[in-house]
Order: C-alpha cells, then structure tokens, then sequence
C-alpha cells in the first residue's frame, strides 16, 4: 500500500520529466493481467451474446473446463497422456533433426564451393515451395506412425536454421579472420575456434526459429497423417465440432511450443554468454 | 647474424578497385637491423597498414619484395608477432586463454597450458594478473589492447610488427603503454616497426622515424632518434626531443596532400 503511494508520488512530481508512455510506468504483471482480463471478458460477452455460434466460439468457462479434464485426463494417465507423450517427442526428435540437417547442411554452404554454388540454389527453390505439400510423401514413405511426423517436423523446421548457420559462419569478423591468418591457424582451427564460436549467436538465432517451427510441424503431421499424438486429438475433436477441446489442446501446443523455445533461450543465455552487455567489441 | 633483419626491396602496392587501380604503395625500400624499432607515420590512407600486411604475410605486394631473416616472405612469418589497431580478443575465451591462443594454434591445446606460467607473467607485467580468468567484455578498452601485448608476446616472436596499437586510447594511458613497450622491447632486443599517427610516440620509441607521402604512398624522408634508451618520459621534454618532433613535422607537412576536397568540402 505504502509503496504504492510512494510510487504515486514520484509519479506526481515528475510528471513533466516522464515522457514513458503509461505501459511502461504501471507494472507487468498488472498490464499483463488487466489485458487477460479484457480479453476474456470480451471472449465471455462475444461467446454468450448468441452472434457467434458455439461450435466456433465455446465460453471461456466451457474451453476451460476442456482443459482443466485434459490435465486430469494426463495425470491419471491413459489415451491422452500418451498423445501429449507422443507430440512432444515427435517435436523433440523434429528439433534435433532440423538442428543436425540445418547446421550441417549451413556448413556445407558456408564453407564449400559444392554447396555455395550447386546445392544453395536447389535448397533456396525447396525452401520456397509450401513445404505441407511433401507431407503424403513422408507418409508413404515412413507410414503414419511418428516417423512422418518427425520428418515433416524437421522439414518445415531446418531451413532457417540452415540459413542462419551460413549467414554466421560467412560473417566472421574481418579483424579477427586476420589475426588468425597471422597466427598461421590451419583451415579446421579457424572453422573451429574461430567461426563455429562466432556464428554461435546466429545458430541460436536459428534454433529458437526451429524449436517452434518443429512443434508446428508435426501437428501439421499429425493432422494430415493421423496416428495417435495430440495434434491428432485435436483434429478429431475439431471432426466431432467438441470446440472446446479443440481450444484447450490448442492451448497445450501453444505452451508447448513456447516451452521449447524458453529451453532453447535459456541454454542461449549460457552459452553465448558474451552477448549479455551488448557493444563491448563492435564499437561503432 | 649479417643479414637484416627485415628487408623491403622495391615494393609496390596496386589495388584494382572498381574505379580504377590505386597506386597504394610505390618503390618502398627499407632495411632494418635485427633489434632496430622504426616508426612509419604518415597521412591517413598513405598505405602504412599496406606495408605492414606485406611484411606480416597478410597481402601480397604487386612488385619487389621482402625477405624477414633472409627469406622470402609468402605467408605469415613464423618469427613475427602482429598487433592491431584494435585488441581483437576472443569474446568466448578468458583473457589467459586468449593470451594462450598462438601457442595452442602453433602447438595444441596441451602445449599450451605449459605456458600458463609464462603467460601469467606477462599479464602481471602489465597489470592484469588479477583479470586472467575475466572474460574480454570485463575489461576497459586500455585493458583488453594490453592483453592483446601479452598475446603478441607469449610465442617470443623476433618481429614486431605493430599497426596503431594505442590509437584508441586516451593520452596517458597510452603513454604507459608506450613505456612499457619501450621496457619489454628494450629488454629482449626485438625488431619493430609501429605504425602511429603520433609524431611524439613514433620519435619516442624509434631508433628512426620513416616519413612518407600521402597517395601514392612513398618514404619521404627518414628522422634518426639518438636518444639514449632505455626511454624516459622526461627526455619528451628535452629541446632534443623537440628538435626531432619538429623535423618530423615539417617532413609530415611537406608530403601531406591536403587534397582539394579538404578545401571543397
Ligand atoms: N583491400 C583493398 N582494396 C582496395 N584498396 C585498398 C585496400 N586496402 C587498402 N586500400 C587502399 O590503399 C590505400 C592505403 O591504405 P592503408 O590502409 O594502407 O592506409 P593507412 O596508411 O594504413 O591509413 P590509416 O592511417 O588511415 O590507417 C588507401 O587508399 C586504401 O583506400
Ligand atoms: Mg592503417
């Protein structure tokens, strides 16, 4: 309370200093509540005011208790723990797929002449094809169990890491590309101690972009190759027009990609630790 | 023992750029004794860092030559140790790691922690001891350029070859650096040839001062400091010192193209 006031206070007597707008002076969390709120409450009133049908807009109350069954129905076990235990390890082999495919297929680029000049063109035309359009090849090829998936996962998810992987080993810095030529590095010591740690920042760059895409990729998967995943219980209960549940489990993947990308920002910030303080060595 | 140290025999730099060939460097000859510390100093874009990166093995010349120890240099000589105008350490790596790196990349990883010892005395001799397991974004801009001496050192190169070293940093601080350059070359008898825009550091650390022109970039004129050495930063306030300064000066002025644009613009 107190603080509150103290806060007012400072508020008062600097109002002709403050030029932040009014989202930066109140806290987050109030802001980031209040907009929940107003989102929900506008949800409630839309979905009760009998314009939109519920089976394209349940109560917020109906999605919730849809999602509140399903935590249920995953911590007493059965079908739908299993579907979850499915998609994320679909979407975690995905990851690791896209993160060999893209690194490796970026070094080959970056650094030999065969991939500069033969194999980019092949992959910019790939990437720029819809890439669900591969997915019944996936299917006939590796069945509908969670191989298609994974492999329709890491395909949607590796290009741009690939192409971040390139753009960092191509931009290593020119003072220090000399200092190691000065110092008669070999070509494996550069690529090593050199560019592999300086593109670092951009791989990661890559691996945030293809720790969502990999989610996504695989309940593209699931939804055009069934098997048992939750994507697929999810298109089911879209079948049975169950609206609720197709927002809770919407729900679930979305905080599962987001759990993804979280994981992958976190091991960023310990490993390319000298990021943090930014401007040190780029000067002007 | 009789041949020079360095010699640079008629050498001519040409860029071919877009807009034409640029004349970089033209007839450059000079000879220094082993142990001999010379500056080159001359207007921006004359080609001093041109000529050290031909020395060092980094750009090919277009003409002439340059033997280090008598052979022909091709690729970076083995007995040189370069410095840049700026530090460029390794961000990932501590600064005794960084200090380490030409053993490592010379000899392996295991090598290198041989000469732990070696590099931790060098980073006490110019004040870092305590910073060893920092990492570079830790230091100031003057700490990080010395890591990169300690760096330049720790392989005991017979070459310096030294690009602006201190360009960057505030007067004083440079002047301490400057001095403990003076001590370490001093001590160990290393030849060196700095690149400075400073008249009074290249006159106070060179047994001779090369002047040159700007564009296309020749040797203008040749100052000889015989100042007693070890250096001290009070001979800065001799008449002598002056006196030198002063012909550096009007050689610097004479060959200085101070260009229509300046005068346009
Ligand atoms: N790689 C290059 N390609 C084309 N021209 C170049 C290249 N490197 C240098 N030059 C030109 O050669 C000339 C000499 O450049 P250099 O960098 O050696 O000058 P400098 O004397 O070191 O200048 P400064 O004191 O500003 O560092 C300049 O005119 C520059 O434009
Ligand atoms: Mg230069």
């Amino acid at each position: 309370m107190s603080s509150q006031l103290d806060t007012a206070k400072v508020t008062e007597s600097t109002k002709l200093l403050d030029r932040r707008s009014i989202w930066e002076r109140i806290p987050r969390s109030v802001s980031l509540t209040g907009f929940l709120l107003v989102v929900l409450g506008l949800w409630q009133i839309l979905a009760t005011s009998g314009w939109v049908s519920p089976f394209i807009l349940p109560t917020p109350a109906a999605a919730f208790d849809a999602l509140l069954s399903f935590c249920i129905a995953v911590f007493e076990g059965g079908a739908l723990r299993q579907a979850l235990v499915i998609t994320v390890v679909e979407a975690l082999l995905a990851f690791v797929l896209a993160v060999i495919l893209g690194v490796g297929f970026g070094f080959i680029v970056a650094e030999s002449a065969f991939g500069r000049i033969v194999l980019l063109p092949f992959l910019v035309a790939l990437n720029a094809a819809p890439k669900v359009v591969f997915a019944p090849v996936f299917i006939a090829a590796l069945g509908f169990g969670i191989g298609s998936k994974v492999a329709l996962g890491a395909f949607i998810a590796f290009f741009p890491l690939l192409v971040d992987t390139a753009a960092g080993l191509a931009t290593t810095d020119r003072d220090k590309s000399q200092l190691f030529r000065s110092l008669r590095a070999s070509r494996m010591q550069t690529l090593r101690m050199l560019q592999l740690p300086s593109s670092l920042p951009f791989i990661f760059a890559g691996m945030k972009t293809a720790s969502v895409l990999a989610v996504v990729g695989v309940v593209i998967g699931e939804f055009l190759g069934g098997g048992r995943g939750l994507g697929q219980q999810t298109k089911i209960a879209g079948d049975l027009l169950a609206t609720d549940r197709v927002y809770a489990y919407g729900f679930v993947l979305a905080v599962l990609g987001y759990l993804f990308f979280a994981a992958v920002a976190f091991a960023e910030r310990r490993v390319v630790f000298w990021q943090r303080p930014h401007g040190t060595t780029t000067g002007s | 023992m009789d041949s020079p140290a360095v010699s640079v025999e008629d050498v001519t730099k040409i860029f071919n750029t877009k807009s034409g060939a640029v004349v970089a460097l033209q007839d450059i000859s000079v000879t220094l004794a082993a142990g001999e510390f010379i500056s080159l100093i001359g207007p921006s874009g004359c080609g001093k860092s041109t000529l050290l990166n031909i020395i060092g093995g980094l750009t090919s010349a277009t003409a002439g030559k340059v033997l280090v120890h008598g052979a022909s240099v091709t690729a970076p000589p083995e007995e040189a140790g370069m410095m840049f105008q700026k530090p460029v350490l390794l961000e990932w790596r501590t600064i005794l790691s960084n200090v380490l790196l030409p053993i490592e990349l010379k000899s392996g990883k295991r090598e290198s922690t041989r000469h732990t010892e070696r590099a931790m005395d060098l980073l006490s001799a110019v004040g870092l001891a305590d910073f060893a397991a920092k990492y570079p974004h830790e230091l100031s801009g003057g700490m990080q350029q010395r890591a990169a001496i300690c760096r330049m050192l720790i392989s005991d190169p017979q070459l310096l070859l030294l690009d602006e070293p201190f360009g960057a940093l505030d007067e004083l601080t440079r002047e301490q650096l400057n001095l403990q350059l003076d001590r370490i070359v001093e001590g160990v008898h290393k030849t060196s040839i700095l690149v400075t825009h400073s008249i009074s550091e290249g006159t106070f650390l060179s047994d001779r001062v090369l002047v040159m022109s700007a564009r296309p970039g020749r040797v203008i004129g040749v100052v000889d400091v015989d100042l007693p050495r070890p250096r001290t930063l009070d001979m800065m306030q001799t008449g002598e010192f002056l006196t030198l300064t002063n012909r550096v000066r009007l050689l610097l002025e004479s060959g200085h193209d101070f260009g229509d644009e300046a005068i346009s613009a």
